[in-house]
């Protein structure tokens, strides 16, 4: 296990795609801190939560993507599944008839995410390093754009259900949406 | 939807908010346009996944990892019987090839047994021809009559029907041997003086026969090459199955008694 610790984010994916089980533990052990946290502050249950990350490993386990993430980010990649894994279920909880059936077609295109052939590299020790500058770029927007941003981000409402429930244009929605993470790159690159 | 339009919606790509039909023509984007901005929607999908960082960090209880463990194993297990299902349904689909009959070399495919139903005969009782007033032999019915003997009809149709049909499907193999023995016959009657006819002859047979083993042994060469290449792809779906679910055992045996918070 002690050479499994040594290993970079992606030298341990690439194992967990060989079936590498203490490589997929070494992953848990490194990951699910951050990432039961973030789920359980979209499902809100402790449960359910704990269920959605035992479904987030899961997905890691079989995964063909997972062993084919693009420019060692495993971070995002993990950070972005669970994040699209809880908001899923927060949703066919909220509204069981108003979802498509979840099958293997529906995982591959709405859950698993799709990240840029050309991101940047992020892994988890770089992420909390810029925690501090994060906090400050975000705070720095607008009640208004913090909302939305955080309506989208942690509901998983879509423009148009952030329209309905503000009451507002989706024009309008979509503009904030943009403005908020425009103005937080910037924040963040002007702060380092 | 053009370059510029596009990136209108990279953020909220990368956010994971789009609606479903802005969400398909970015995905079309993606997948056609050559000049979409795929830097930018990194930085965007890197951007936002600084968000969790934000919050206090709790650790799940030692029990997720068990059940994540036991997920994984019950995964394995599930994989191995799909896999006992497939092979024992590729056994009788290969039993079942093996009933065709075997004659000569040649495979034969049995023919259906054609089922002939046997109308039952109905007794009919000996004074009923009027029944509730209605009278059968006014409509031409002599229920009186004796009915013609239908076992009888049954067993005529069936013995003509064997007359008709052969039991198997020979008869083209049959007309094929003769038609080569035919061949060779008319071959050797437009040489009947010839002295060296036979010695040419045999080399024929010879040539005929080497031709015919090697055509075998190709044969036999591409069904060896299709049977291992069939048992080695066997072998590593086992393998793989055999990985996962040793590696969900593994799991299953190493819980770890703290989980560690990599900072």
């Amino acid at each position: 296990m002690d050479d499994y610790k040594s290993f970079s984010d992606i030298q341990i994916m690439n194992k967990v795609g060989d079936y590498d089980s203490k490589a997929l533990e070494e992953l848990y052990d490194r990951y699910s801190p951050i990432l039961y946290s973030l789920i359980k502050k979209i499902v809100e249950d402790k449960t359910k939560a704990e269920e959605v990350l035992v479904d987030v490993f899961v997905i890691v386990w079989e995964s063909k993507e997972a062993s084919n993430i693009p420019a060692d980010n495993v971070y995002t990649w993990l950070i972005t599944l669970a994040r699209n894994k809880a908001v899923d279920i927060k949703r066919r909880d909220e509204n069981p008839e108003g979802m498509p059936e979840y099958n293997d077609d529906y995982e591959d295109s709405m859950i698993i995410p799709k990240l840029s052939k050309s991101i940047d590299p992020l892994d988890l020790k770089k992420a909390l390093s810029v925690r501090d500058n994060f906090e400050e770029a975000l705070n720095k927007l607008t009640d208004a754009q913090k909302f939305v941003l955080l309506l989208a981000y942690y509901e998983g409402k879509t423009h148009s259900e952030i329209a309905k429930q503000l009451n507002i244009p989706v024009s309008t929605v979509k503009s904030k949406i943009k403005l908020s993470l425009t103005n937080l790159k910037q924040n963040l690159v002007s702060g380092e | 939807m053009s370059n510029m339009e596009s990136k209108e919606l990279l953020q909220a790509k990368a956010l994971g908010c789009l609606d479903p039909e802005d969400d398909a023509i970015i995905t079309q984007l993606m997948k056609e346009d050559e000049n979409f901005p795929w830097q930018e929607l990194g930085h965007y999908q890197n951007l936002i996944a600084f968000l969790p960082t934000l919050f206090d960090v709790e650790i799940p209880d030692p029990e997720v990892k068990d059940s994540v463990a036991r997920r994984l194993y019950e995964l394995g297990e599930k994989i191995k019987a799909e896999k006992d299902g497939e092979v024992k349904q590729s056994t009788i689909t290969k039993e079942s090839e093996t009933n065709k009959i075997v004659e000569d070399g040649f495979i034969l495919e049995e023919e259906p047994i054609e089922k002939v139903e046997i109308p039952v005969v109905k007794e009919y009782p000996a004074d009923e021809s009027n029944i509730d007033g209605i009278s059968f032999k006014d409509h031409g019915v002599n229920l009186q009559e004796p009915l013609m003997d239908e076992n009888k009809v049954m067993q005529e149709s069936l013995r003509k029907k064997q007359q008709e049909e052969p039991k198997t499907k020979s008869t083209p193999i049959k007309l094929k041997k003769e038609f080569k023995q035919k061949n060779v016959e008319s071959y050797v009657s437009k040489f009947p003086d010839d002295p060296s006819f036979g010695k040419s002859n045999k080399i024929k047979r010879g040539l005929i026969i080497a031709t015919i083993l090697v055509v075998v042994t190709l044969l036999a060469l591409v069904f060896v090459y299709f049977k291992l290449s069939s048992d080695i792809q066997e072998n590593r779906d086992r393998i793989d199955m055999l990985q996962r679910q040793i590696g969900a055992r593994i799991m299953m045996e190493n819980f770890p008694t703290k989980i560690s918070f990599c900072t």
